[in-house]
């Protein structure tokens, strides 16, 4: 237990609950009148999360990561498994079915899906490294993704199936899949891209549904687009973050959240009101501690004693880093709509567990690398022995 | 398993350079992307920040204008005429309320009465209320109809007649039984009723049962004095589209509250004030949020004093009644309307401007329900200001006729003319008669004495000699323009462009008639002005302005009922002292025979008005005009007349229409002006018939 409470890794455990705090108080503030007569519904709910999953993830900073890479099958089974169930029993909100109702918790395995993933890739990955080729590496991770993300995509979840890609083609960047591999999935990106948005309909085939069409294209031409359509989120996001400044307007005179302008300010747009309410200075804020986040989980990935901890890290670090991006992006319109919430920001219950988990799961390979003389690939600490 | 797993092997040490190489790649990935967002933040934030934050504000703040109070009426005394009282009126906003109609919410049984309903309703409307009473709209409009305690199809109509459509969706439908109307719902928010303190409180208790309803805090015009001189004051209204052309509301908008008629149209900008700005914040439901608060504040428009004495104005309104029950006493029971002006000869304040019937200028507030029966009486016309109507003068014009017969040489000082029974003009073989009021020659007499006995055939000369003059008589009507005739009365108050009065002369004649012998100036039409018959019209008004000529000296002032205006301390701001319209360069000689002539007439044995103000003081002057006024039957009772005599004070005009012998009925209406002026008791006089 000395060993462990030793090891932890104070600065990442401080930055993450620096950020759920900082969420918690931007989202006790935008969402004071969503609910009438009951200012502190979404922060009360938020807090419980929150509580829930700093809980867990101290436990889980305990869990021996070797204990993960054992059950590595399992956790695939159950990412595959709940998503099925989602698509045949789920409850809807606004289009997508993405959520399976447990009486007092709504429960969005796609969220949970991320982590799962990537510790089971990082498990499969690392059975396998030594013993397949690279481009069979590459394909079999793209196939081992490809079924729960095809399963999130039919939700329809396009947002998580793309953080499902993205998180793939991280760990398999950081495990060294040759640089020509990224280039063939480069040109086939390009290709996808071509076949969904122009070639198929084209043919009469919608591969995506047209809101989500909309969405993805809006941010390219927000002014054009209809002001009360599907450039409306994109414009209005835009003019709280502008109306922000350098200082923020503060609670009082975020006139963008607080009178409800901006839609969807407790979850994907989350960001808008930190920008309206804290300006540029709050937003570099928080720029600043995710980027500490990210140096810290960089830092995972190479004092990680096995590949599979460095694998997990790397999946960890390539789900903040693209979600984070998307997220931000979207609401400045650099990147197009997609759902992707705001890790440790926005509001929702397995969103938030299972981002302070996957920081669990960081401190359980952080701790992992210091507990034995084993030598490690780097960093400080104990010196090769 | 989908995926086959292979058994766990030891934990194979990564390939450390490698991994810290792409590790470290991945990090300059994250800062490249961070890098964007910051830029972007940055781009956002500091450099164009100020274009969002306009957005913002043009987002969530409306600018709504904050009506000045409108400057209060009084009268020469400062008694308050019209003044303003805060009230708040319930209205009810379209954009609150469901512009679809979903039958699933209705009772079981009548489901299919509304799906048949709703079917038959073009696209983009709804139902009326009266057709499906079921609907949301009209459950909510019903339940505060009872709050306000309106009927429920009242309240149903009140709301719905301004967006009635017809069922091919073109406005403007009436509903009737074959024609069914549709609603659209939509527009801005429609005004139902002022709403009592409570009515209100109830309503905000119960906010989730009255969407759509808002209250709005207006202020309205108020009549402490009822009937009085609503013809003077006017009313306020809604600026109408074609009022918003009007150069006396330039730079007015949609919307706003202006005069309509009277002082309140011709002193608009006076009293208007200068509307201020509110601002109020709206959510993106469009749900007024917060209090409002002032951007600018309104300023307030100014107090008006009027010429206008409130007293002698209710006395000279009743005295027209009072006139007109004198005309049915004596049978003229045809008499109906009437008028009376009381100027001050001096200077053209008018004091009194009775035109009867009165009515009460409220009836103009919204919902101004029965403003429709003052347009609907055809008989009586009450919105027309019977002080500022032409008609036949009468024998009260002849002071004008011999001013101009002076003027033109025709009479000179001393001159004397027979006043024979029936003037035959010299010459005119048709023979045609032109009768004095008795068939007795009266013998010979000068003008003084032609005006006290009101000598017909003395006039009839005087106009059949200007006749014979150069152009036909075309200085009789310079004369007769010269005192104001034909033309509106410059004054502060609307006067409609019909009500010029007509002073008929060759070239009219040539343009109104077409057959060639009708166009020709007939020297009978001379003749019959010089007794203000004919087709010579004028108003009391004009006639007023000629007496004050008389009276003064010659002076034709400016009538007007502006006296002052005042800031909100009753402090005087600006006076209005109109200068006169022009001098008349009346000869004394002719105004001394004129005075004594108008002098004997209210008080010699043979005058016409003697029987009424012969032992009055102080001593009026005035002439009686008995106007036939084909083809009524009953002629129009006239009394031109000022007092005192020797330093006039006052100028009343009184008209009784269809009130018979001016003797009779206008003498003792104006009577009872003057003894209202003086501050004697009212009383009531009853004039002898004097025929004439």
């Amino acid at each position: 237990m000395r060993t462990y409470l030793r090891h932890l890794d104070y600065m990442m455990l401080a930055t993450a609950l620096a950020i759920t705090t900082y969420g918690l108080w931007i989202l006790r503030n935008a969402t004071r009148n969503d609910i009438p007569g009951d200012p502190t519904y979404y922060y009360n709910r938020q807090l419980a999360y929150a509580v829930v999953g700093v809980v867990g993830m101290l436990l889980i900073s305990l869990v021996p990561p070797r204990l993960l890479r054992r059950i590595n099958p399992l956790l695939y089974l159950f990412v595959v498994l709940t998503t099925m169930v989602v698509l045949v029993i789920g409850t809807s909100v606004q289009g997508g079915q993405r959520w399976i109702n447990l009486g007092v918790f709504q429960f969005q395995p796609s969220e949970l899906g991320k982590l799962l993933l990537i510790v089971g890739l990082a498990a499969w990955l690392g059975n396998r490294r030594n013993e397949w080729s690279p481009a069979r590496l590459t394909l079999g991770a793209l196939a081992y993704m490809a079924l729960p993300a095809v399963l999130v995509f039919a939700e329809p979840d396009f947002g998580t199936a793309l953080v499902y890609a993205a998180v793939t083609l991280g760990m398999l960047f950081v495990l060294g899949a040759p640089w020509r591999h990224f280039a063939w999935l480069g040109l086939a990106f390009v290709v996808t891209l071509a076949m969904v948005f122009s070639i198929m309909p084209g043919l009469g085939v919608p591969v995506i549904k047209q809101y989500q069409m909309d969405r993805l294209t809006a941010f390219l031409h927000p002014s054009s687009s209809n002001i009360q359509g599907d450039g409306y989120h994109i414009t209005q996001s835009m003019i709280a973050v502008g109306h922000g400044g350098v200082g923020g307007t503060g609670y009082a005179g975020a006139t963008q959240t607080r009178l409800n302008y901006l839609p969807e300010h407790a979850t994907d747009f989350i960001f808008s009101v930190v920008g309206e309410e804290r300006g540029f200075v709050g937003a570099i804020w928080l720029l600043g501690l995710y980027a500490l986040l990210i140096w810290r989980g960089l830092k995972v990935i190479t004092i990680s004693r096995s590949t599979f901890g460095s694998l997990v890290a790397a999946g960890i670090v390539s789900m903040l880093v693209f979600q984070i991006f998307i997220n931000i992006g979207m609401t400045i319109g650099v990147a197009p709509i997609t759902g992707i919430p705001l890790p440790f920001m926005s509001f929702g219950g397995t969103h938030t567990i299972t981002n302070l988990f996957a920081i669990g799961v960081l401190q359980a390979i952080h701790v992992d690398a210091y507990r034995r003389s084993e030598p490690r690939l780097g960093g400080r600490g104990p010196a090769y022995g | 398993m989908v995926i086959q797993s292979p058994p766990n092997r030891p934990e194979l040490p990564p390939d450390k350079n490698q991994m810290m190489i792409r590790a470290a790649t991945l990090g300059v990935i994250a800062v490249v992307l961070f890098g964007v967002l910051v830029f972007r933040l940055w781009a956002l934030q500091v450099l164009h920040s100020d274009h969002y934050v306009a957005q913002a504000n043009q987002n969530d703040v409306r600018q709504l204008p904050l009506p000045a109070p409108r400057g209060e009426i009084v009268d020469s005394t400062g008694k308050v005429l019209v003044k303003n009282t805060s009230h708040v009126l319930a209205e009810v906003n379209p954009a609150g309320l469901a512009t679809r109609v979903v039958c699933t919410t209705f009772p079981a049984d009548q489901r299919a009465k509304c799906n048949a309903v709703v079917a038959a309703t073009p696209p983009g409307a709804v139902p009326r209320c009266a057709a499906l009473k079921g609907q949301t709209r009209c459950l909510v409009l019903a339940r505060l109809g009872k709050v306000l305690g309106m009927k429920t199809h009242e309240v149903w109509r009140a709301y719905e007649k301004t967006l009635y459509v017809n069922a091919d969706g073109s406005g403007g439908c009436t509903p009737k039984p074959h024609a069914p109307c549709y609603v659209v719902n939509a527009g801005p928010p429609i005004p139902l009723k002022p709403a009592s303190e409570p009515e209100v409180a109830y309503v905000l208790e119960r906010r989730s049962q009255f969407p759509g309803v808002q209250f709005l805090q207006t202020t309205q015009r108020q009549y402490p004095f009822g009937e009085l001189a609503p013809n003077v004051l006017g009313y306020v209204s809604q600026i109408s589209q074609s009022e918003l052309k009007d150069s006396n509301f330039a730079g007015l908008t949609g919307g706003a509250m202006v005069g309509q008629a009277g002082a309140e149209y011709s002193y608009d900008r006076e009293l208007r004030g200068t509307d201020g700005l509110l601002e109020q914040n709206y959510d993106a439901t469009g749900r007024a949020v917060g209090p409002t608060y002032v951007q600018r504040a309104a300023q307030p428009g100014d107090t008006l004093q009027l010429t206008i004495n409130s007293r002698l104005q209710k006395i000279a309104q009743k005295a027209v009644a009072y006139g007109i029950q004198v005309a049915h006493n004596d049978g003229e029971v045809t008499a109906h309307t009437g008028a009376i002006v009381a100027m001050n000869p001096q200077n053209g304040q008018i004091y009194a401007m009775a035109s009867y019937p009165s009515y009460n200028p409220s009836v103009f507030l919204p919902p101004a329900k029965n403003a429709s029966k003052l347009y609907k009486d055809k008989y009586n016309q009450p919105l027309i200001d019977k002080t500022l109507e032409p008609k036949a003068p009468g024998s009260t014009f002849k002071p004008i006729t011999a001013t101009a017969a002076w003027n033109s040489g025709v009479l000179g000082p001393g001159s004397t003319l027979d006043c024979p029974g029936v003037f035959y003009r010299p010459g005119d073989f048709s023979h045609t008669p032109f009768p004095n009021w008795t068939t007795v020659n009266l013998g010979t007499m000068d003008l003084q004495t032609a005006l006290e006995q009101s000598c017909n055939t003395f006039f009839f000369q005087l106009g059949s000699r200007m006749y014979d003059l150069p152009n036909q008589g075309i200085a009789f009507q310079k004369t007769i323009r010269q005192y104001g005739f034909g033309k509106t009365p410059p004054m502060d108050l609307p006067v409609s462009p019909y009500f010029s009065g007509l002073v008929p002369d060759p070239a009219w004649r040539l343009q109104t008639y077409s057959k060639p012998i009708d166009q020709v100036w007939q020297p009978g039409y001379d003749i019959q002005m010089a007794i203000g018959q004919g087709d010579l019209t004028v108003s009391p008004m004009q006639l007023a302005v000629a007496y004050s000529a008389i009276a003064n000296g010659g002076k034709l002032v400016t009538p007007h009922i502006g006296k002052a205006l005042l800031d909100s301390q009753g402090n005087v701001i600006k006076r209005f002292d109109p200068a006169p319209q022009r001098d008349l360069h009346l000869s004394p000689t002719l105004l001394s025979e004129i005075r004594q002539g108008l002098y004997e007439a209210s008080h010699s044995s043979l005058g016409t008005s003697s029987s009424v103000f012969g032992s009055y003081t102080p001593a009026v002057a005035g002439k009686t005009g008995t106007a036939e006024h084909p083809p009524d039957p009953a002629p129009n009772a006239w009394f031109a007349s000022f007092a005192p005599a020797d330093n006039p004070k006052l100028v009343v005009v009184a008209l009784i229409n269809d009130g018979g012998h001016g003797g009779v009925s206008a003498a003792p209406a104006a009577r009872q002006v003057y003894q209202g002026f003086f501050h004697q008791k009212i009383t009531n006089t009853v004039g002898t018939d004097a025929s004439r």
